[in-house]
C-alpha cells in the first residue's frame, strides 16, 4: 500500500466512526475490504488504540473550539453541553476555512432540532441558541442578518454572562439587525423590540400554558 | 544560508483576545505570528483587524492546512488563497508543518504525522515546488508532535526532518516544545535530535507549555514553559542562527502579563546569545 492509500485509509479511520469501530474490533478482516494485505493489516493493528485515541482528540478540539463560539449555550447547557455536542460529531467532521464556524452553526440547528419541548430548560433557550447562531451567520456575509426573537435576546445574553444563575425574562418581541457599515468592516447590531409582554401571553407563546 | 533574513527577535502567536494589550505593550513584542489560516477568507472585521496589525507589528504568517505530505497533491483552492495572503502580507518568511491533514477529500482537522520513508520525501518536496512556485517569500518548516509513529520507518524523525529541509532548500521552524514532548513521549534524547538537524537552517522558534494527561504529556499551548523547555531553547540559540521566537500560546489568555514576561525572557535568552540586539 502506497503512501496516498495509507494516507486516505486514516482519514477515513479518524473521521468515520463506524468504520474506526469495525477496524479496531477486526483490523484483519476489515483490513481485507479496504484492499490490505495481511502484512499490511498486521503492520496497522498496533495502531488501533492510537487511532481510537487521536479520533477522540479530534472530536475534544472541536469541542473546545465550538464551546468558545457558542460560549452563553455552554453555560446554559452546562455537562450536558460536551454530551450533546460528542453526538453530534459522531456523524462527520467539518470541512473547509471556515470549518470552525460551519461546526458551530450547525452543532446549534442539531440543538434546535434535538431538544424539542425541553422542560429543564427555560422557556427562552430556543432563542438563546438562535441568537448565539445567528451571530456567526452573520459574521461570514458581508452586509446583513435579521432574525426575529421572543425575547431582548442581547440583553439576555449579557446578563447570562455575568450571572451564576438564570435570569428572569419576560417575553418581548424583538427584532435584531446584524449589519455593516460601507466601507467599515465591524459587524454591528441594531435591536428592535415592542413593550413587554404580559407574562400570561408569554406562557401562552412559549406554550407552557393551555389555551382555554 | 538564511543570513539575508532579518532578525525579527521575540513575539506572540497572535490571538484575537490579546489585540487590546498588544497595542498597550507595543514595547515588549518584536514581531506577531498570525494564523494564516483565521485570515485567509476572513470577515471585513478580521481583514481591518489584519491591516492594524500589519502597521503596527512585522507579521510572520503560519500555515495550518496546507498538508505539505498529502500524497495526492495541494489544494489549488487552498494553495492559491493561501498565496494570495502570504504575497500580500510580503513577510520576510512564512511557515508550515512537516505533516498531513488531508487525504481522499477529507480533511482530518489536525497535524497527521508521515512515515519516514523516502516516498514521503519525494511527496513533501514535490508539493514544496508546487506551492513555491506560487509564494515568493523563503518557506520554513515546523516539526509537530505525534502521539503515534506510522509503521514502515526507513530512517529516523531526525534524519526524516533533515532531509526534507535539505532537499527543499528550506529554512526549519523548529518548535522546541514539540521536540521536548516528542522527546519525553518517545523515549528519545532532545540532545541527540538536536545533533542530526542541519541547525544552520533553523530560522525560528516555537515555545510554549503543555500538560500530563493519563502518563502522556500534552502539547496543549496552554501553560506556562517549563524549565526543561527554557534549557532546550538556550541549546539551540548557543548553536543555531535563530532569527525570531514566537511564544505560541492558544489557551489562557486572560492574564497577559506572563505571556509578556516569557517573551522578555526569550528576547534576553536571544541577546545572550548575541542573535539580536
Amino acid at each position: 500500500m502506497g503512501l496516498e492509500e495509507t494516507q486516505r485509509l486514516l482519514a477515513r479511520l479518524f473521521t468515520e466512526t463506524a468504520l474506526r469501530q469495525e477496524f479496531c474490533a477486526d483490523p484483519e478482516g476489515v483490513g481485507a475490504t479496504l484492499g490490505l494485505d495481511t502484512e499490511e493489516a498486521c503492520r496497522l493493528a498496533p495502531l488501533t488504540a492510537p487511532i481510537r485515541d487521536f479520533a477522540a482528540s479530534l472530536r475534544h478540539k472541536r469541542l473546545l473550539v465550538v464551546a468558545r463560539l457558542l460560549p452563553q449555550t455552554r453555560q446554559l447547557l452546562g455537562p450536558r453541553f460536551e454530551a450533546l455536542f460528542l453526538r453530534y460529531a459522531l456523524a462527520g467532521t467539518p470541512q473547509g476555512v471556515e470549518k470552525h464556524r460551519e461546526d458551530a452553526i450547525a452543532f446549534a440547528s442539531f440543538l434546535l432540532r434535538s431538544l424539542p419541548g425541553e422542560s429543564a430548560l427555560p422557556w427562552w433557550w430556543r432563542d438563546l441558541l438562535r441568537y448565539e447562531q445567528s451571530w456567526l451567520q452573520a459574521e461570514g456575509r458581508r452586509l446583513w442578518t435579521v432574525r426575529s426573537f421572543s425575547v431582548r435576546v442581547p440583553a439576555l445574553a449579557r446578563l447570562l454572562a455575568r450571572s451564576e444563575s438564570l435570569p428572569e425574562t419576560r417575553a418581548q418581541p424583538t427584532l435584531v439587525l446584524w449589519y455593516r457599515r460601507p466601507r467599515a468592516g465591524t459587524l454591528r447590531l441594531a435591536v428592535f423590540s415592542l413593550p413587554l409582554l404580559p407574562r400570561r401571553l408569554r406562557d401562552l407563546r412559549s406554550g407552557s400554558a393551555p389555551l382555554r | 544560508m538564511f543570513e539575508h533574513l532579518p532578525n525579527l527577535g521575540a513575539g506572540l502567536g497572535y490571538r484575537d483576545p490579546l489585540l487590546s494589550e498588544l497595542f498597550l505593550q507595543r514595547q515588549r513584542v518584536d514581531c506577531l505570528e498570525i494564523t494564516a489560516d483565521h485570515f485567509m477568507t476572513a470577515s471585513p472585521q478580521k481583514q481591518q483587524e489584519l491591516e492594524l496589525l500589519t502597521a503596527h507589528f512585522p507579521l510572520i504568517p503560519h500555515g495550518l492546512s496546507l498538508s505539505l505530505g498529502s500524497a495526492e497533491g495541494l489544494d489549488r483552492d487552498y494553495a492559491r488563497t493561501l498565496a494570495a495572503l502570504v504575497n500580500r502580507l510580503n513577510p520576510p518568511w512564512w511557515s508550515e508543518h512537516l505533516a498531513f491533514t488531508r487525504a481522499g477529500g477529507i480533511e482530518i482537522g489536525h497535524l497527521t504525522p508521515l512515515p519516514y520513508t523516502w516516498e514521503a520525501i519525494e511527496t513533501v518536496c514535490r508539493n514544496i515546488r508546487q506551492i513555491r512556485s506560487r509564494i515568493a517569500a523563503p518557506l520554513i518548516l515546523e516539526n509537530i508532535t505525534y502521539s503515534f509513529a506510522l509503521p514502515g520507518a526507513e530512517m529516523t524523525e531526525a534524519e526524516f526532518l533533515a532531509e526534507v529541509v535539505e532537499r527543499a532548500d528550506c529554512g526549519l521552524l523548529l518548535d522546541v516544545t514539540n521536540l521536548y514532548t516528542n522527546g519525553i513521549n518517545h523515549g528519545y534524547e532532545a540532545g541527540a535530535f538536536l545533533d542530526s538537524l542541519p541547525l544552520e537552517r533553523v530560522v525560528q522558534l516555537h515555545f510554549v507549555g503543555g500538560e500530563w494527561h493519563d502518563g502522556t504529556l500534552i502539547d496543549s499551548h496552554a501553560q506556562a514553559t517549563p524549565p526543561e523547555v527554557w534549557e532546550l531553547m538556550a541549546q539551540v540559540m548557543a548553536r543555531a542562527p535563530v532569527k525570531a521566537v514566537i511564544l505560541e500560546r492558544d489557551e489562557n489568555l486572560t492574564a497577559v502579563a506572563p505571556l509578556l514576561d516569557e517573551v522578555d525572557k526569550a528576547r534576553a535568552l536571544g541577546r545572550r546569545y548575541g542573535r539580536w540586539d
